[in-house]
């Protein structure tokens, strides 16, 4: 039997607020397993509640129920999740650092606190990114698509084993965009696991090796994007989430 | 604790870079140039009017220090989202102290700026030479330290920077009535039960008390200060702070950022 091994998996994890209108339900039962080595890309329509997932997951909200175990281990919520890069939705980096700096800022973070970060170190991240050619510029004079690369070359500190991306590449120019999505394909190269979240249906089919369906806080599918359009026997990725969006509100 | 370095020496760095700084920096010259003329008024004690508008400068420049470096910073912080990037590798506890004590930095640097002006202008234009000032620096930094930490308990809370704002202002200002406060309470409460009176002094504990570090009049009018009250307020200020740091600390690990 193909023994396959999971770098992070959530349980059950529900989030339920309460506000004027009631109780809301953000997050029901999401039962998620990552593979180590894989992309997967969570997708879904706004207040799907991807970043609740990806907040749960990271620790910066407590669940209603469930658990989040990365490596074997459960998660508590509040603690720093180490060994796990992240990248949150609408990203901007310190303005008054210059870019070299804030990178190794997070290097040292990342670091387990005794070791001194190596210059090189940092100028293989910002390598990786496409930015060494800027490390002293002042971050507020970067482009938005820059800035965005200095976002990737934080989260890849610390040479973590997950990726957790909110929305890699909203907000950004296609040319951007593409940047973004072949710096994730390298990452993938190098091994990495990456779990993002996105609603732009193109790239994900492009990046992802699996995809998750959200749809009003609940995964309505888990699989490859192949296996998805077969489910509502679509031409592409777009039609078939329609049709799951449709059948989901009907 | 190296994490906490870290974190503060970005934030002191962060701060010195910000236009405010420059900013700050041109408020106190310009208070400066005030307070020279305001003593060109006085009959023969400019050197007193230099202090007595200078020890206004100082505080009113930590209250800035205090609201535009400690609090503001750290509510951008989290509009850009980048809060989320460094709780994901310290933990909350650390970047709360990183950020107390880088903006403790710059309030130092200030406080320092402001009394060492003091001191020249008092010495060159009021011909008295009083390096008793620079304490007036040391209670300044213990004021407002706790006053930016009042502040750090409410960010953990939850509470949005205008009404964090508010509250600063609004706990410096009642902070300073507490002498007053307390004596004039314990007089009502005496006319009520024990329990009453016990209650009154429990609110007089909780509520900062900032005249604790008002020594202004001293200095400038040149009375000592007796040791016992150097020490009482200097141990009130940190296990004050500690509390409220800690209190902070805890709040924060437990909601919903």
């Amino acid at each position: 039997m193909d023994q396959e091994t999971y770098i992070i998996e959530t349980k059950r994890l529900s989030k339920t607020y309460k506000s004027k209108e009631g109780r809301i339900e953000a997050l029901k039962n999401l039962d998620l397993r990552v593979k180590t080595g894989e992309i997967l890309g969570l997708l879904g329509p706004n207040g799907a509640g991807k970043t609740t997932g990806v907040k749960l997951i990271m620790g910066f909200m407590s669940p209603t129920e469930g658990e989040v175990i990365f490596q074997g281990r459960k998660l508590l919520v509040g603690q720093p999740r180490r060994g796990i890069g992240y990248l949150p939705e609408s990203f901007r980096p310190n303005p008054n650092l210059t870019v070299f700096e804030y990178v190794k800022f997070q290097c040292d973070l990342a670091g387990d606190g005794h070791k001194k970060v190596k210059r090189e170190e940092v100028e293989e991240l910002l390598g990786l990114v496409g930015m060494s050619r800027f490390p002293r510029r002042k971050i507020s004079d970067l482009s938005k698509g820059m800035g965005q690369r200095v976002g990737l070359a934080q989260a890849f500190a610390g040479d973590p084993e997950l990726l957790i991306l909110d929305e890699p590449t909203s907000g950004l120019d296609p040319i951007g965009k593409s940047e973004v999505i072949e710096v994730l394909l390298e990452m993938k190269n190098r091994g990495k696991t990456i779990f993002f979240c996105s609603h732009i249906l193109s790239e994900v089919e492009r990046l992802c090796d699996r995809i998750g369906i959200l749809v009003e806080g609940q995964l309505r599918f888990l699989g490859t994007s192949q296996e998805f359009k077969e489910k509502w026997k679509a031409a592409d990725l777009d039609e078939g989430f329609k049709l799951e969006a449709q059948c989901v509100s009907s | 604790m190296r994490f906490i370095l870290t974190i503060s020496l970005v934030a002191l760095k962060e701060s010195l870079r910000n236009r405010l700084f420059v900013g700050l920096l041109i408020f106190l010259g310009l208070f400066f140039i005030f307070s020279v003329y305001i003593s060109t008024l006085s009959l023969g004690t400019p050197a007193r009017f230099i202090q007595n508008t200078g020890m206004l400068g100082i505080s009113l420049v930590c209250l800035a220090v205090a609201i535009l470096f400690g609090l503001f910073s750290i509510y951008q912080e989290k509009e850009r989202n980048e809060l989320y990037v460094l709780l994901n590798r310290v933990s909350r506890s650390s970047y709360l102290l990183g950020r107390f004590l880088g903006t403790t930095y710059i309030l130092v640097l200030f406080a320092f700026f402001a009394g060492a002006g003091i001191f020249f202008l008092t010495w060159w234009l009021g011909g008295k030479y009083d390096p008793d000032l620079f304490w007036a620096v040391y209670w300044a930094v213990l004021e407002f330290t706790m006053l930016m930490g009042l502040g750090l308990l409410f960010y953990s809370m939850g509470v949005g920077f205008t009404l964090n704002s508010l509250m600063v202002l609004g706990v410096y200002v009642v902070g300073h009535s507490m002498n007053e406060a307390i004596q004039s309470f314990i007089g009502l409460g005496q006319l009520g039960s024990p329990v009453h009176l016990a209650l009154v002094k429990a609110i007089s504990i909780i509520f900062p008390n900032f005249d604790m570090f008002d020594f202004r009049l001293a200095i400038v009018h040149d009375e000592a200060i007796p040791l016992g009250r150097f020490a009482l307020s200097t141990i009130y200020w940190f296990f004050y702070l500690a509390a409220i740091l800690t209190a902070g600390s805890v709040i924060m690990n437990r909601k919903d950022i």
